[in-house]
């Protein structure tokens, strides 16, 4: 590498390294707590117990359950139906209209069996963090610009990962070199760390990005997919009559043996059409289950339209979200993630510290530190 | 010192990229046995950086291993 190309990355390297450094200290300080989120949540605010009933007792019909449900919300309409993961319990999610914001929307849980409501959900510190995280509460255009961040945090990996090659050139593997200038020490330290944390910072990094496209992603799947399938029959108006969910749940699932219903999106909301009841289907292997197969049933008349999996964007941005969160593999690996974030977070403030503590002079002095690393 | 070429520049930190990736996708693939694999696989680029960064100072100039130990705390 001659000594051009080598400043070339090095402006790569410190433009992009200084523009995302502050969001991506942000984002490994919340991500740090929200790692155990699952965790500190239980800890908080404990599950309400459910009624203890036989071993067996049959689910209520999912119709009876939106019956219940909209009596405790008067005035809204159904948007989500999702299923959880370990008890029986259904949640529902309902606002006035199929395109509410999240914060008009109402949020409960019914007791699968008996219709009963969980106690109110209690929104807490962490969904404050996960606020914080998402889009620093600023909204959609602040998510989709951390997003941007990310990217820029990639583009620093890759430049940090070139300009490695000639700052080891005479160094093994893991030198520290103590004893010399402070500078010298956190430089090292900073390369040391850089590449061992490379793989798990860029697929964290990439995930997350992808994890602030969803309503674009999911937007472009609509416009493609979910268009084919609206016009393939005629359509008649949607009433206030409408098909049975149970039945729409049952026609699908007889479509995808072997699978669980993980969350039906009502129409007209982001995840459906303005004429389907979308149920999406899970595998129940840890693969599997992270992609969704959906199933879209006319919410007029019943006819189940089509189950087809999705296009590969749309996996892609579901197998995304597991591969940032880490929740996927236990304890250990969640202990694994808090220490990587940790790391991240001495490689970013040591990268700040090397550029706020910089000799002074021009670039070329950063560039003379990295070629002549070893030397002397 | 000679420079090094990329392979050994490069060696122990594609291995620990490589047990990285590999731990990334054990956990996807099941729990039980799969999660423990993960778990180690990820792992070890943290046990090589903890070694390293505790290891006393290598460099031949200065600080070697017994002027380290007799620097007062």
């Amino acid at each position: 590498m001659t000594r051009g190309t080598i400043k070339a990355w090095y402006l790569v390297h410190k433009w992009t390294s200084l523009i995302c450094t502050a969001f991506l200290l942000m984002l490994c300080v919340t991500g740090l707590p929200l790692i155990f989120h699952h965790e500190i949540d239980e800890w908080l605010d404990p599950p309400a117990p459910l009624a203890a009933l036989p071993a067996g007792t049959p689910p209520l019909s999912l119709d009876t359950i939106l019956a219940r449900a909209a009596a405790r919300a008067p005035g809204n309409i159904p948007l989500y139906l999702s299923f959880d993961d370990e008890r029986p319990i259904v949640y529902v999610t309902s606002g006035p209209t199929p395109d509410a914001a999240p914060a008009q929307m109402h949020f409960m849980g019914l007791d699968a069996r008996t219709g009963e409501a969980m106690p109110p959900y209690v929104s807490g510190v962490m969904d404050f963090i996960l606020k914080l995280h998402t889009d620093m509460l600023l909204g959609f255009w602040a998510e989709i610009f951390l997003g941007f961040m990310g990217l820029l945090f990639f583009a620093a990996i890759v430049s940090g990962v070139v300009l490695y090659a000639p700052f080891m050139a005479k160094l093994d593997f893991g030198t520290l070199r103590r004893g010399r200038s402070k500078r010298l020490g956190w430089l090292d330290r900073h390369n040391l760390l850089g590449i061992v944390t490379l793989v798990w910072a860029s697929v964290v990094g990439v995930t997350g990005t992808i994890n602030t496209f969803v309503v674009p992603i999911t937007a472009i799947w609509k416009s493609n997919g979910l268009a084919e399938i609206m016009a393939s029959e005629t359509r008649t108006p949607l009433g206030t009559q409408r098909a049975s969910v149970q039945a729409a749940l049952d026609a699908v699932q007889r479509k995808a043996p072997g699978m669980k219903p993980q969350f039906i999106a009502f129409p007209g909301v982001v995840f459906s059409s303005k004429h389907h009841y979308a149920v999406f289907m899970q595998g129940t292997t840890p693969l599997t289950s992270k992609l969704l197969l959906p199933g879209f049933v006319d919410a007029a008349t019943g006819r189940l339209d089509a189950v087809t999996p999705m296009p590969w964007y749309m996996q892609a941005m579901l197998l995304a979200q597991p591969l940032h969160f880490g929740d996927y593999g236990g304890l250990a690996m969640k202990i694994v993630w808090a220490l990587f974030d940790i790391l991240t977070i001495i490689v970013l403030g040591s990268g700040l510290y090397l550029w706020i503590c910089r000799r002074g002079g021009p670039s070329d002095q950063r560039v003379r530190e990295v070629v002549m690393a070893g030397e002397t | 010192m000679s420079h090094k070429t990329n392979r050994r520049i490069f060696g122990v930190p594609i291995l620990l990229g490589i047990a990285t990736m590999l731990g990334l996708g054990a956990g996807l693939i099941g729990d039980g046995g799969w999660d423990t694999a993960a778990g180690l696989l990820l792992a070890a680029p943290l046990v090589v950086t903890a070694w390293y960064w505790r290891r006393p100072s290598v460099s031949p100039a200065r600080g070697s291993r017994s002027q380290r130990f007799t620097i007062p705390a």
